[in-house]
This record gives structure tokens, sequence and C-alpha cells, in this order.
């Protein structure tokens, strides 16, 4: 890996956009197909943005997403290339750590990945600021709003079926009714209605 | 008698209309469902639980999230009153990592390791972590990254115990071994591709349907809430 260039600071999603650039080894693809429900889709390091998600949403919502799903790539490439990383196996003995002491089987699994993730919602939310004011809005649509968003796709499955905000979320944001509008913020945004606050792709 | 004439060609069409209702679903007892319905989610856009009807009597499933797929099958269904059975009797199931050895012996106090890591297509995969544990290492871990030709080649200490194995790479599932360390190896290992999902065989989920619609119908859950499946539009 290279040494990052003094003075040049990064956001979150650019330091994994880096990383990405900067591997011999591992490569991050983008690409649009054909999802039937779900916004984004990651693979390893492999993402895919659903069509129909692309066609509605929100500038700010497909970035978010975007954001999201280098996330997921993030966490794909630290679990599983132990080797091409300085503190290699002292994050992946972290993450197995949190595992255990989360009661999660699975470290490939929606469930950890989106527990684990409560620890970068600022980072994404800074991320996803700094976007939005060089390439989005080119305003500042305020902290919370940005914060909010990061909070997307922050949920699980249970066996029922149930859509179940994670742990992290829930220690973040305590109050239920919060995370309702949160939730609400994001479907705005995801369907580009008029309540939302970011422009549609031209 | 005008109006009784009337009457009686009156009640033999009900007649007619009752019995051509009965001899349709004599000849035609399955209701028909066509196209993917999807299950309905309150904030959507995180999983997709989908069922797409192929024929009259075929189905196949697929339950995705963030990671890929979760869960499919195929297999066979028929709607009785008031449920619709899913039998999945058809989806192939999935190969999973592996590996095979070689092995052999000599009098060295070594033992030489030869680990060559493939997909499922017999391409080598390079920068794959092969890692092994080991008490004198800081983390109780070492290991080595394959060549660009796949391979990781390991000298250890001969002795008796099993060496525990864990390979590693993006985009695969990681597959453990373990190996006996009193013998040399030439591994091949075959990584298996992550976010393919788990295959559904040999299994029958009953669903308790409340209303059917062209567009969607309902289904009563365990837990007793209803959910909604949608027609997915083009």
């Amino acid at each position: 890996m290279q040494n990052p260039i003094p003075n040049v600071s990064f956001t979150f999603s650019e330091s994994i956009l880096k990383l990405f650039n900067d591997s011999d080894t591992f490569n991050l693809t983008i690409a649009n197909g054909h999802l039937k429900g779900a916004n984004g889709s990651t693979k390893g390091a492999s993402i895919t943005i659903s069509n129909d998600y692309l066609k509605k949403a929100t500038d700010l919502s497909i970035a978010r997403t975007m954001i999201h799903e280098t996330v997921h790539a993030y966490l794909n490439v630290r679990y599983t290339q132990v080797l091409s990383f300085e503190d290699g196996f002292d994050f992946k003995l972290k993450m197995e750590k949190f595992a255990i002491d989360n009661g999660i089987a699975n470290i490939n699994s929606n469930k950890f990945h989106h527990e684990f993730m409560g620890q970068y919602v600022d980072a994404m939310a800074a991320s996803l600021l700094i976007w939005d004011e060089k390439y989005g809005s080119r305003t500042n649509l305020g902290w919370e709003y940005y914060r909010s968003m990061a909070f997307g796709g922050l949920n699980y499955e249970d066996s029922a079926g149930n859509q179940i905000d994670t742990n992290s979320f829930k220690a973040l944001v305590p109050n239920k009714s919060d995370r309702d509008k949160i939730k609400n913020l994001l479907i705005n945004e995801q369907n580009g209605n008029s309540n939302s606050k970011g422009s549609k792709c031209k | 008698m005008g109006i009784a004439i009337l009457k009686d060609r009156s009640v033999n069409r009900i007649k007619v209309f009752i019995l051509m209702g009965l001899m349709f679903n004599t000849v035609y007892p399955q209701k028909k469902l066509e196209d993917t319905f999807c299950m309905k989610y309150e904030y959507p856009g995180d999983y997709s639980n989908c069922l797409t009807f192929e024929t009259d009597k075929n189905f196949t499933y697929e339950y995705c999230g963030h990671l890929g797929v979760l869960k499919y099958g195929h297999g066979e269904y028929k709607f009785t009153d008031s449920q619709l059975i899913l039998n999945y009797n058809k989806t192939e199931p999935i190969k999973t990592g592996h590996h095979l050895s070689e092995i052999w012996t000599n009098n060295k106090d070594t033992i030489y390791l030869k680990i060559n890591i493939l997909d499922f297509d017999g391409f080598p995969l390079h920068g794959v972590s092969v890692i092994y544990k080991d008490s004198l290492s800081k983390y109780g871990y070492s290991g080595v990254a394959s060549n660009k030709e796949g391979v990781a080649l390991i000298n250890l200490k001969k002795d008796r115990t099993d060496l525990d194995f864990e390979i590693s790479h993006l985009g695969f599932n990681i597959y453990k071994f373990s190996l006996d360390k009193n013998y040399n190896h030439n591994i091949s290992v075959f990584l298996q591709k992550q976010g393919d999902g788990l295959p559904i065989l040999n299994q029958i989920d009953t669903l308790e349907i409340v209303k059917i619609r062209p567009k969607y119908f309902t289904v009563k859950r365990k837990d007793g809430n209803i959910a909604t499946w949608r027609k997915l539009e083009d």
C-alpha cells in the first residue's frame, strides 16, 4: 500500500476509493443492474446499483447508497485480505470480537455489517456532506440531514421477516419516533418525492 | 301463465350457470398467478424477497440483501382453497469450497506445504490470504499470500499436532481446513464465490392466503401479521 500524500486529507469514502485504487491485488467495480427490490448490493467489492432505484432516487440518496455499499466492500476487504494491511490481523480479530460480543455468528452477514457500520455513521455523514458540497446541491443541508442519511440500511431481517433496526442504530438514536423520522426521510430521498431535498439526476 | 314460463326459464338459466361454474372448477381447480411477486416492505430498498411463477406449475424464489443472494429455490407450486403450497423440489444443491490433498512423508524434521488456490473454473487466485494458527506470533496467526500462479509455499517444523488453516480472498467465501503436521502436503483449494446464496431443497412451505388479486396477494404469517406480495411491474 502506498503512503498517503502529505497534507492531502480524504473523507472516509474517498479513503476507501483510494485504498482500492492503489491496490494491485483487489479491485472495486461499480455497475448498474437489475435488482428486484434492494437499492444496492455488494459481493466482495463488486457493487451493483439497482436500475429502478437510479431512475427515481435523488442524487443525494444515490450518493449515500454508494457510500454505504463501498463500506460493505471495505469490510469485505478488511476481513479477507488480512495480509494486505499492516494491521490486518488486529482489525480481523476486532471484527471477530465485535461479532462475539454482539452474538452474531456470521461476519459475512447483513446483520454483522450493519451493526459494525454504526461506528462509521459520522464518517459516512461527513463523506456525504463533502460530496454534496463538491458535486451535489453545492450547498449545505445541515449536519443532521447528512447524518440521518448515513443511517440508511442499518437494519436486518429476523427469521419471521420483520425489519429490525440494528442495535447500533438504536444506540445512536434511542427514540423510536426519531428513527422512524430518519427512515421516512430516507424513503423521501429514495423515491425522489416532493419532500426530498436532493435533486433528481438528469 | 306467461310469468310462470319466464320464471322457469330464469331458474333453468341459473342452473346452467351453476353447472358451468362447477364444471369450470372441476376442470380448472388451480388459481393462477403469473410473473414475479415481491414482498412489500414498510421501508423498502434493503431486501428483496420474490416469488416468480414461471408456468402454471413451476416457481422460483429468491431472497436478497445488501451482500447478494441469501437464499433461493426452485420447485412446484399449487393453490388449494386458501393456501399457496411451495414445494422446493427442483433446486440444485450448490458446490461449496473444498480441497484435495496429496501427502508424502520423509525423515526430515520439517514439512513442506504447497497450497494451490483456484476458483471453481480452475483459475489461480493471486493475493489470497493463507493464514494458520501460530502461537508464537503476536496475534496468534501467521500467513502468506498466494503468488501470481495462485501458489502459497510454507515450511514448518514437523510435529504431531493438526494445523488449522483459513483461506480468504475478496469475493469468495472463507474456507477453513486442518492438516496433519506429520506429512508434507500438496493441496489444491477451490474457493466458492461469495453472495450466491443458500439453495432451499426438500422443503414445503404453506402460505395461508388471505386475499388474492391480479396485482398482489396477501398471506398470514406465522406471527399473525399480514404480508403483502406485490406484482413486480416492468
